[in-house]
């Protein structure tokens, strides 16, 4: 018996091992340096990077129109999200309101944004701690979202579905009708896969205690979104800062108690389900009229205008040249995107064309505290505890 | 948001300037970046628990070149606080403030990889977007937007 104590003292060197940057469990290209004292982490070190492609350079040199598709592909399992809050931004910028059908329809497809990163993000989650049919019962309805978004915007992952001061196309009754298919078959499929997971004992000894994170720490590391509320304050912007009409809606904001993996995992289950009842109240309540403001020196004119009458020509060709002029200021608006508060802070010199477009992406902040929390526990749980971030690289790096 | 401001001109007097904002925001310029530590100390007892941005803006036809901007959010009380600190000079220095945020710790790793801003007592002021041999600062003005010619493949 004194043997074994003697072997548990033995020193053991320490092993580095490299996650990544191109590794099935990093969800993008993320570089993680592992530093292993027998199974443990002893240490760890996050690179990130690799998937730099310059956004917020690029929109310095480009008109407020032709910086939304770039927003597509920050957060792209959500580009939805993206597309709402940037709009938003330049729209407070402006000084603007889009007209009450868009809000709705933003409503809508920012809430079905949601539902859809929320599967990818607990789906590949299960995945990665071993758990695959999950998976495959809950894509199917990711599928369905995209087959909404598709028929939305005529894209299904890169949607640039919205423009300054409302969203490019009315939604038909077929999308709505798709929409109320979805809604009425997705709550059963929420059902199948808590009864997969929530009271799987393998699931639930892999996640519970694993990535504990307090709230002190969770506020001094920026936390926001599902991860913020996994640690246990109820903190959403849709209920504390209210935009597009949040207001009306009836909705609770799930909280967990001690900010592990399974809290993490609880919380976006009862998000989606939320997301659920928010897009019930929305698709019975679309309000009739335009779905873009009425403003040529904003939004493009009708089509028939722009054919037929001259005023209508001229506003098109200087919207498309010039593009929008706005006031000289600075502006933040930030946005409940699914991953935390996705914030885009505008400085105008008065010109079609930002001085300098700040992205504030939700997970940046919360990716710095991995390390941190990844101290003392097993390689196995790195993983879980990375796919319960729900790091997007594209969001990361920008 | 009166009493936070009254604290600060309080503590800082004529160092602080506030500023309205084009639409809901209220900027304070500290116009002293020695103290910018102090100030987010303040302001983090105040109520300002989370700093929920750190960036820098580029200007360099004025005198002080570079703005930094602290975001800070009051979460109890619902308030956004944005400060700026104007610093000047090719590669001007300012006091990290990652004791007081610790995320703070990577946002000061972007501002210096893509503006050049130097941070002193960082624990570990690297570069964070670009590799670490890489020379230049993206996000400056003067870098043009095609790249520099020096990492093009040939």
């Amino acid at each position: 018996m004194t043997d074994i104590k003697k072997e548990i003292d033995v020193k053991t060197d320490r092993m580095i091992v490299n996650m990544g940057p191109s590794h099935p469990v990093t969800h993008g290209t993320l570089h993680i340096v592992l530093e292993l004292d027998g199974e443990a982490v002893a240490a760890s070190d996050t690179k990130i990077g690799y998937l730099h492609r310059g956004v917020e350079k690029l929109g310095e040199y480009r008109t407020y129109h032709k910086f939304i598709p770039f927003t597509d592909r920050l957060n792209y399992t959500s580009s939805i999200n993206n597309n709402v809050g940037y709009t938003l931004a330049v729209e407070k910028l402006l000084g603007i309101q889009s007209p009450p059908r868009a809000q709705v329809l933003e409503v809508i497809a920012c809430e079905l944004g949601r539902i859809a990163d929320h599967i990818v993000c607990v789906g590949i989650n299960a995945v990665d701690i071993g758990a695959f049919t999950v998976f495959l019962y809950i894509f199917k309805y990711r599928e369905l979202i995209y087959d909404i978004f598709s028929r939305m915007s005529g894209a299904r992952l890169t949607t640039s579905y919205t423009r300054i001061g409302g969203v490019m196309r009315d939604l038909d009754d077929k999308t709505i009708q798709m929409i109320r298919d979805f809604l009425r078959d997705f709550p059963s499929a929420i059902d199948e896969l808590e009864a997969l997971l929530t009271r799987n004992r393998i699931f639930y000894d892999r996640t519970r205690g694993i990535g504990e994170f307090s709230l002190e720490d969770a506020i001094q590391y920026g936390y926001t979104g599902p991860c913020l509320r996994a640690s246990g304050l109820e903190w959403d912007l849709r209920k504390n800062q209210p935009y597009l009409g949040y207001e009306n809606y009836e909705f609770e904001v799930p909280t967990g108690t001690r900010g592990d993996v399974y809290d993490r995992y609880l919380v976006r289950v009862e998000e989606m389900r939320q997301s659920v009842r928010i897009l019930e109240q929305a698709i019975e309540n679309i309000p009739e009229g335009p779905v873009i403001i009425q403003d040529s020196r904003i939004a493009l004119p009708p089509k028939e205008d722009v054919y037929n009458t001259i005023e209508g020509l001229i506003s098109h060709m200087k919207l498309v040249m010039e593009g929008v002029k706005t006031p000289v200021g600075e502006v933040y608006s930030a946005t409940e995107a699914a991953n935390g508060e996705l914030g885009f802070y505008i400085v105008s010199d008065g010109g079609s064309k930002p001085y300098r477009i700040r992205v504030r992406p939700p997970c940046f902040p919360i990716f710095s505290s991995f390390d941190e929390q990844v101290k003392g526990h097993m390689v196995a749980d790195a993983v879980a505890i990375l796919g319960s971030l729900n790091i997007i690289a594209g969001e990361l790096d920008r | 948001m009166k009493q936070t401001i009254g604290l600060l001109t309080k503590y800082f007097g004529d160092v602080v300037e506030i500023k309205p904002g084009l639409r809901d925001e209220t900027f304070v310029l500290l116009k002293d970046s020695s103290r910018i530590r102090e100030a987010m100390e303040l302001l983090r007892d105040n109520g300002f628990s989370m700093l929920i941005d750190l960036t820098a803006v580029h200007y360099p036809k004025r005198e002080a070149n570079f703005e930094m901007i602290y975001n800070m959010l009051a979460m109890e009380r619902m308030l956004r606080l944005v400060m700026k600190v104007p610093l000047s000079g090719e590669f001007p220095e300012v006091e990290s403030v990652s004791s007081v945020f610790k995320t703070a710790d990577w946002y000061e790793r972007e501002v210096y990889d893509m503006f050049g801003v130097r941070f002193k007592n960082h624990p570990n002021l690297k570069r964070i977007l670009m590799w670490e041999s890489y020379e230049g600062h993206p996000l400056r003005k003067e870098f043009p937007l095609e790249g520099d010619n020096l990492h093009c493949y040939d």
